[in-house]
């Protein structure tokens, strides 16, 4: 983990703030700090996230391929987890410094997901023995300011959620072999249930108690934390012990009972995120514009919390000259274009931001 | 005690059909007998050996049987950093994780650090590096446990300044019952994506612990537990 | 809007806008082209929208500096770190070169930033083409005798590629360098530029790259207009050259404007408070 080099005395000042319960950027022990949490960042990707917690920055992206399912698991559907941390983040991460905390993360997030009902892995599967979707989580750590596996795990819960599994649409036979067809609309896609899905609560102990969501100070204070799976229910899917540090049992059984607390609270406000974010692009399904408007937005602009507008062709120059005073586009030309190619209805601004 | 084995054979097997040896997916207790596959009872551990200062030429060294499971551990130094680390004020450790013929999981490698860095007084030792190789001869489950135990008693039949010894259990937890020390084909028959084990939670605890100071160095917890 | 043509046999499905409706892609994009209008609705010298900003990341990386630069949906991130004294383990390489300012760049792109998805993000031969092509471009206007024997260490990351991804990542090492302090010599400003159907187009796009148009990208230093880097690939006719070019140069023109107005933006708060002293100096 990126670490910095902190003086005793500035270590023994977070610690007996800890201890009287003041943490030195004013919360108490069990205070999580708010986030942030952006849709559909990457345009090319089926769902992704940027999810920043105070300095802790990362963009997740999930990208849905088409795969065969593994000989001893033939009904299963796959999902992989790439973590990547960017000498972005710290310069530690340069070459191949970064890989060691990248395979940790990655075993912590494929153990907590592995549990049964954490995603109903058989919903992936096409053609048993087949084909089956393999759903792949990359993760990009742009920036690493404490707690950054709880924020890796939020995001890849987010983005499970939000990721568009295009429908298949029927089996091609070529030669005998099945092959599935999907779908060409935008629009036909499921999403994965992710109820159950995981997040992970680390507890580094500092001093003699446990803190959540500690800042990176907080964790350069403590020699080795515990990273445990919850999931909505409240129930465990992983434990891993970080770091060098050693726990007596029984403070062992108090921070479990802390993690779930915590992780069931996290998992409540992600759902409703995720609710949030799938009922705006609902919206957009259904498109009901009258005629002679165009949909001034894209539905991706749109899910990333821009607001709806629907605009009368007459006005499009107007709105964007305003919008976009420094955009290359000028008025004149515009209504040129719009009067010149008769394709009102299309929604010539997507994928142009 | 009856033997119900159609073909009958070793007595270990009892209560079991060769239907059943064969079925991958085959009870992990016998409803008649109470007993395990390999005919132990629920809470009992596989035949333990160990042996230390197997290797000469090196620091320390230690070799440990659970059951089938064989782990060879060797220590070597604490040796001068190599010219490529930059200085450390404490110790470091670097740990080898190798199989006979098979590839031994990344996460291995990084518990095993972990524990050992918790266990290891690396202040006695500074700008210097400690190396220990593990080498798995047979897995036949519970290997990393075995790892942990062979680790503790390498760096203790080396000299090498620790808090504690370790010793390493892997406990299973099928949704009804533990089992102590679960060989491989029981760890393959609990199949986590199970509808019953989702209900009722399973998985499989794998704990180092510290005797003397009551202390866990390495825990690792996969499966779901209710609360 | 074609962001997905290019995908790969594995990538799923190939998006259209379905307001499209019933016109098959071919004759749309071609009645496009009579009209002079590009598959996403540009006009041949119509750049896609840029956005760039700097200092992105909150935190105070040491006397660093960060940058973001987008273009259209090509994003690009620059951190810089530095100047600082050379680490130990490059000290080797510093000790040959005591008056000159040790450089060392690491590109690499997301996972996600293609349409076909890599699986390794590191130490592949194009990020590390990528890193020695970047390097020697700045090479050029980093002013050496300032920071002999110092170190500066600059990561860039492509967080997706659109098309235009190498200007991209020029212009977003020029702001970082710029964030940072790293003294430079003058701004390098990068764009690309393609022909297709005898006419010249600025800021290529991934869907217009993809149907096999030559890519020129030009860079050039602001003030002496001297090209620092121009690298073309897919066939071009030499007659059509020059009208590139001069497209290209254009294009470097306008994203200078760009730059500038960031760097002033940036640096107008730090403007007013040295004005502000000077004034005082002078009562």
């Amino acid at each position: 983990m990126a670490e910095i080099n902190l003086s005793d005395e500035e270590k023994y000042f977070i610690i007996v703030g800890v201890a009287q319960d003041i943490r030195a950027d004013g919360r108490a022990r069990l205070d999580y700090r708010s986030k942030e949490i952006e849709a559909n960042v990457i345009t090319n990707a089926h769902g992704s996230i940027r999810i920043k917690l105070a300095e802790t920055d990362v963009i997740i992206a999930t990208k849905v391929e088409l795969g065969s399912p593994d000989e001893d698991k033939p009904e299963l559907g796959k999902l992989e987890f790439l973590v990547d941390c960017s000498p972005l983040a710290s310069p530690e991460f340069e070459g191949r410094g970064g890989d060691q905390l990248s395979e940790t993360i990655c075993g912590i997030l494929t153990s907590s997901y592995s549990t049964s009902g954490a995603i109903d892995m058989k919903s992936l599967c096409i053609v048993p023995e087949k084909f089956c979707y393999v759903i792949n989580v990359d993760i990009l750590v742009l920036q690493c300011g404490g707690n950054l596996l709880d924020v890796i795990a939020m995001g890849c819960k987010a983005c499970l959620g939000i990721c568009e599994i295009p429908v298949v649409t029927g089996l091609r036979f070529d030669l005998g072999e099945p092959t599935p067809v999907f779908t060409t609309d935008e629009y036909e896609f499921t999403y994965l249930d992710v109820r159950e899905a995981p997040v992970v609560v680390t507890l580094p102990r500092v001093g003699r108690y446990f803190v959540i969501d500690a800042t990176i100070e907080e964790e350069s204070c403590s020699k080795g934390k515990l990273a445990i799976g919850v999931t909505s229910k409240g129930d465990i899917t992983s434990i891993d012990k970080i770091g060098r540090c050693c726990y007596q049992l029984r403070s062992l059984a108090a921070s479990i009972k802390l993690a779930a607390k915590v992780g069931q609270g996290l998992n409540k406000v992600l759902l409703e995120k995720i609710e949030s974010i799938k009922s705006q692009k609902k919206q957009l399904i259904n498109p009901d514009f009258p005629e002679g408007y165009i949909r001034r937005k894209t539905y991706k602009e749109l899910v990333a919390g821009v607001d709806v507008k629907i605009v009368r062709v007459a006005d499009v120059a107007t709105v964007f000259a305003e919008e976009f005073p420094t955009a290359t586009y000028s008025k004149p030309y515009l209504t040129e274009k719009l009067n010149q190619a008769n394709f009102f209805s299309s929604d010539w601004t997507s994928g142009e931001d | 005690m009856e033997t119900t084995s159609s073909n009958g054979t070793a007595s270990k097997l009892k209560g079991f059909s060769r239907a059943d040896l064969l079925n991958p997916k085959l009870p992990l207790i016998n409803t008649e007998t109470g007993k395990r596959q390999d005919g132990r009872d629920i809470n009992e551990v596989r035949p333990v050996f160990v042996q230390t200062g197997i290797k000469e030429e090196s620091r320390g060294s230690s070799y440990v049987e659970y059951g089938r499971t064989k782990v060879i551990c060797v220590v070597q130094g604490p040796r001068d950093l190599s010219k490529k680390i930059d200085f450390s004020p404490t110790g470091l450790i670097s740990v080898d994780i190798q199989t006979v013929g098979g590839k031994v999981p990344e996460r291995f490698t990084t518990l095993m650090k972990d524990a050992l860095e918790a266990i290891v007084i690396l202040d006695k030792f500074p700008k210097a590096i400690l190396e220990v190789h593990l080498t798995i001869l047979e897995d036949s489950g519970s290997a990393l446990a075995a790892c942990i135990t062979a680790a503790g008693l390498a760096l203790a039949d080396g000299g090498i300044p620790v808090f504690d010894i370790m010793i390493g259990s892997t406990l299973l937890f099928d949704g009804k019952q533990y089992y102590f020390d679960p060989t491989r084909k029981e760890l393959d028959a609990l199949d986590l994506t199970e509808q019953e084990i989702n209900d009722v939670g399973g998985g499989i605890i794998t704990l180092g612990c510290m005797p003397s100071r009551d202390q866990t160095c390495l825990l690792t917890f996969e499966g779901s537990k209710h609360q | 809007m074609f962001c997905t043509q290019g995908a790969g046999s594995h990538s799923l499905p190939v998006s259209w806008p379905e307001t499209y409706g019933k016109m098959s892609r071919q004759t749309t994009v071609d009645n496009l082209w009579t009209q002079n209008i590009r598959p996403d609705g540009r006009s041949p010298t119509e750049m896609r929208q840029i956005k760039c900003s700097m200092g992105v990341f909150d935190k105070d990386k040491g006397g660093g500096g960060s940058a973001y630069f987008q273009i259209g949906n090509t994003k690009a991130v620059a951190t810089v770190y530095g100047p600082h004294e050379g680490r130990a383990s490059q000290k080797k390489v510093g000790a040959a070169n005591q008056d000159k300012m040790t450089v060392n760049f690491e590109y690499s792109s997301a996972c996600f930033s293609t349409n076909d998805r890599k699986t390794s993000t590191k130490a592949d031969r194009k990020s590390m083409e990528m890193s020695c092509r970047l390097k020697s471009i700045m090479d050029n206007v980093f002013v050496h005798h300032l920071s002999e024997g110092s170190q500066v260490d600059i990561y860039i990351e492509l967080i997706q590629d659109d098309g235009g991804a190498y200007a991209a990542c020029i212009n977003a090492v020029t702001l970082a360098c710029i964030d940072a302090g790293v003294p430079l010599q003058d701004f390098v400003v990068a764009c690309s530029a393609t022909m297709a159907h005898g006419i010249p187009m600025i800021d290529i796009s991934a869907a217009e790259k993809s149907t096999g148009m030559p890519e020129l990208t030009l860079g050039i230093l602001s003030k002496s207009k001297e090209i620092v880097v121009m690298e073309q690939n897919n066939l071009l006719k030499l007659i059509y050259f020059s009208d590139v070019l001069n497209l290209a140069l254009d294009g470097c023109q306008r994203m200078l404007q760009v730059l500038e107005e960031t760097c002033y933006h940036k640096f107008s708060l730090l403007q007013r408070v040295i004005e502000a002293n000077l004034r005082r100096e002078r009562t």
